[in-house]
């Protein structure tokens, strides 16, 4: 089965990415080994059978907590095909360096600007295609709490996630 | 998706690609990152790359520490501020945003929270209405009469007794599964019709707490009170959880950073913090005697701080440090909400659930040895000493196995009016502060180990009892009744 | 912009220094505790940044761009600043 894992540092709604994704059948468990719980689930994309994986929260490929630890462990051990790197919109000067790192270590990378609607009420206007042209990565818009930018996301994990 | 790190300086630059060619073996992930997590003395990295390549490591090592000699400092912040210069760059392009952001509800809502005046009397209103009236009125009152009553009473208990009185011919079995403390009649029942709805609605309510971003804030008010107690704002986390259920609060202890603070927490957590199944009928049992209750409040919270206070002092190590992100405060999610409220309660199903059993099965097995009875004759001295009648021994006992279990004994007790309000309240006050329930005694020694937990253990039964003795003594001293 | 010796550190402000309401810019982060510099830079709480201290008590409480933060005494005294201005 393809796994991918989503990625991202705590408060940017990425569990609610995450059931938004996975709606039905999930399972909580502890990492092996560690006390830290992971939520898992399966979706389908055009009939393709996807495990998510949520990462609990991490700030930097430089862990400080075990939680951290165990997310890092999941990118470097986990055979992940694809990771979906969650963002808040609004706050891209803090998220994107971690996106930075997490382009270099090899795996196909797609990020998504959450919480996209919070930054457009605050004036903050993002031009995703230039990010994309930069970063060289799939950049998608999404609001988590309503479903917006769901289905361009899967079509993006579709392409890029083998 | 392959990329190469372009935004380093030049003597970094250099660096990492020496530190490239040296990585020989191949890796799961790449070596632009193995390199530049290496130049940070990553541990783990450090660890797999040395794994793998053998005597090359030294090599690395040696380019590490000529190139982190180049700078004043170290390499991590130099790292992070060649990134962050080339983060900025990109983000003046691709993003525009207003001067100043507009002031919002939430973000004045979010001031009342951590503005002393207006927080503190928050907190007791969150209190009020989350913890009173939802999980206790609601949740221990409504719900549980519902389902007790109304399901398991007039249909299914009848219906497994007679089940079970028709399978098997033995009484002594039968009790076992339907008698007084039986497996079904009691354990199960209890943790299904009593405890669930008990601990499902505080679950329900602490999940809207934490998804509405709370939690911090309440962190942030209480971090100089924490900070007195060996603790800092990030117990709030584990203590409020505590308030619905211990067991599930002892194992939340792992966010703490250092281990003196999980064993201040875990200890702290089984001597004063009751849980809801408790909380419920103490509140209930007590509100009709307001200076019991009273009394009562005061005792369990100045217990907390004072014992807190004495062990901190008493356990080596630093203070810890509160850091914390604020997060805006938003409306829980509804999905956010039910996801971990139910993954919380399939926890308590899975992990305590089977223990409440076993506790039936212990407490049949003891009344049947005569084991039980023995060991109320030892409790009975004990218990006088605290000017309680004899049955109360009986409480104490049945209080280790299921806390629920010894309030309820106690509320038998009030109706059958064999406690004068002294009386009550020391009873009371005496269960609260009891041992832990058997499933948080397993969870204590699995997550602090068992000598420490018994450690823990014998300080609190002394506590207990202890603190009985002292406040039977000090009402007949000063004659007071209440 | 850098992260000072404590030597040079004691001629500046910290964070801890400033009055409720101070708004400044982040000048260097101390590396005396090398654990607090590690939270700092994972948050994002860099030198160049512009930091709005909004208040003291109970705890600190700050703003870094879009996102605000609770810490300490002991951790906001790791964050020095410069041009200070009490709005």
């Amino acid at each position: 089965m393809t796994k991918i894992a989503l990625v991202g540092s705590p408060n940017v709604g990425k569990s609610a990415l995450f059931n938004q994704l996975t709606k039905l059948y999930v399972s909580v468990s502890n990492y092996p080994g560690t006390t830290v719980s992971l939520a898992r689930g399966t979706m389908t994309i055009q009939e393709k059978l996807y495990e998510v994986i949520d990462t609990p929260g991490m700030y930097s490929l430089l862990p400080i907590t075990d939680e951290e630890r165990v997310s890092r462990k999941i990118i470097f051990e986990g055979n992940l095909h694809a990771m979906i790197h969650v963002v808040d919109a609004k706050n891209l000067e803090r998220m994107l360096p971690l996106t930075f790192q997490l382009r270099e270590v090899g795996l196909p990378l797609i990020l998504a600007l959450n919480m996209s609607d919070e930054a457009e009420k605050s004036g903050i206007e993002i031009q995703a295609p230039i990010l994309e042209k930069y970063l060289r990565l799939p950049v998608i818009k999404t609001v988590s709490t309503q479903g917006v930018g769901m289905r361009l996301l899967k079509e993006k994990i579709y392409e890029f996630a083998h | 998706m392959n990329s190469h790190i372009d935004y380093l300086d030049e003597p970094l630059q250099k660096a990492l690609l020496q530190i490239i060619e040296c990585l020989k073996s191949s890796y799961a992930v790449s070596k632009q990152t193995l390199a530049l997590l290496l130049l940070q003395e990553d541990p783990y990295v450090e660890t797999l790359v040395q794994k793998e390549e053998g005597e090359a490591y030294v090599k690395i090592k040696e380019l590490v520490q000529k190139t982190a000699a180049g700078y004043s400092e170290p390499l991590r912040f130099v790292i992070t501020m060649n990134r962050q210069k080339a983060v900025d760059a990109l983000v003046s392009q691709s993003v525009s945003s207003p001067k100043r952001s507009s002031l919002k509800i939430s973000n004045f809502l979010s001031q009342l929270m951590i503005h002393p005046l207006t927080g503190y009397p928050i907190v007791a209103l969150i209190l009020y209405y989350g913890l009173y009236q939802f999980v206790g009125v609601f949740g221990s009152g409504t719900l549980v009469d519902f389902i007790e009553t109304t399901i398991f009473e007039n249909h299914i208990n009848p219906w497994i007794t007679s089940l079970v009185q028709g399978l098997l011919p033995w009484k002594v079995i039968q009790d076992l599964f339907v008698g007084e403390y039986g497996v079904f009649t009691l354990g199960v029942r209890y943790a299904m019709a009593i405890v669930l709805p008990i601990v499902g609605t505080f679950f329900i309510a602490f999940s809207m707490i934490e998804d509405s971003g709370y939690l911090p804030r309440l962190a942030l008010l209480l971090d100089r009170s924490f900070k007195k107690i060996g603790l800092n704002g990030r117990a709030v986390i584990p203590m409020v959880l505590g308030l619905g259920c211990d067991t599930m609060a002892t194992m939340v202890t792992r966010i703490l950073e250092t281990k003196r603070e999980k064993v201040i927490a875990t200890l702290l957590l089984a001597l004063a913090i009751p849980c809801s199944a408790q909380l419920g009928l103490i509140l209930a049992l007590l509100s009709p005697v307001p200076s019991a209750l009273f009394l009562w409040g005061g005792v369990v919270i100045g217990e907390f701080f004072l014992i807190g206070y004495l062990t901190a002092k008493l356990l080596p190590g630093r203070q810890p440090q509160f850091f914390m992100e604020l997060p805006p405060l938003r409306l829980p999610l509804f999905s956010n909400v039910m996801s971990k409220t139910l993954s919380r309660i399939q926890w308590y199903f899975m992990e305590v659930l089977p223990l409440f059993v076993i506790a039936s099965v212990l407490i049949w097995a003891g009344q049947l040895t005569g084991l039980f009875g023995w060991i109320i004759e030892l409790l009975k001295p004990l218990v006088s000493a605290l000017g309680l009648p004899a049955e109360a021994a009986i409480i104490i006992l049945f209080g280790f196995f299921r806390r629920d279990y010894g309030a309820a004994g106690l509320f038998d007790l009030q109706s059958k009016n064999l406690l004068t309000h002294n009386q009550l309240a020391i009873a009371a006050i005496t269960l609260t502060l009891f041992l832990p329930c058997v499933a948080q005694f397993l969870i204590m020694k699995k997550e602090r180990g068992l000598q420490t937990t018994l450690l823990m253990s014998a300080f609190i039964f002394a506590m207990a009892f202890g603190t009985g003795f002292l406040l039977n003594l000090g009402f007949n001293i000063f004659g007071v009744i209440l | 912009m850098e992260a000072l010796s404590s030597k040079k550190t004691s001629s500046l402000k910290n964070l801890g220094q400033l009055s409720a309401g101070a708004r400044a810019r982040i000048y260097a982060l101390g590396a005396s505790k090398s654990d607090i510099q590690a939270k700092l830079l994972a948050m994002g709480i860099l030198p160049g940044r512009d930091i709005h201290l909004m208040r003291k008590f109970p705890s600190f409480v700050f703003q870094v761009g879009n996102s605000q933060f609770t810490v300490d005494r002991e951790i906001a005294q790791e964050i020095f600043v410069c041009h200070p201005e009490v709005i």
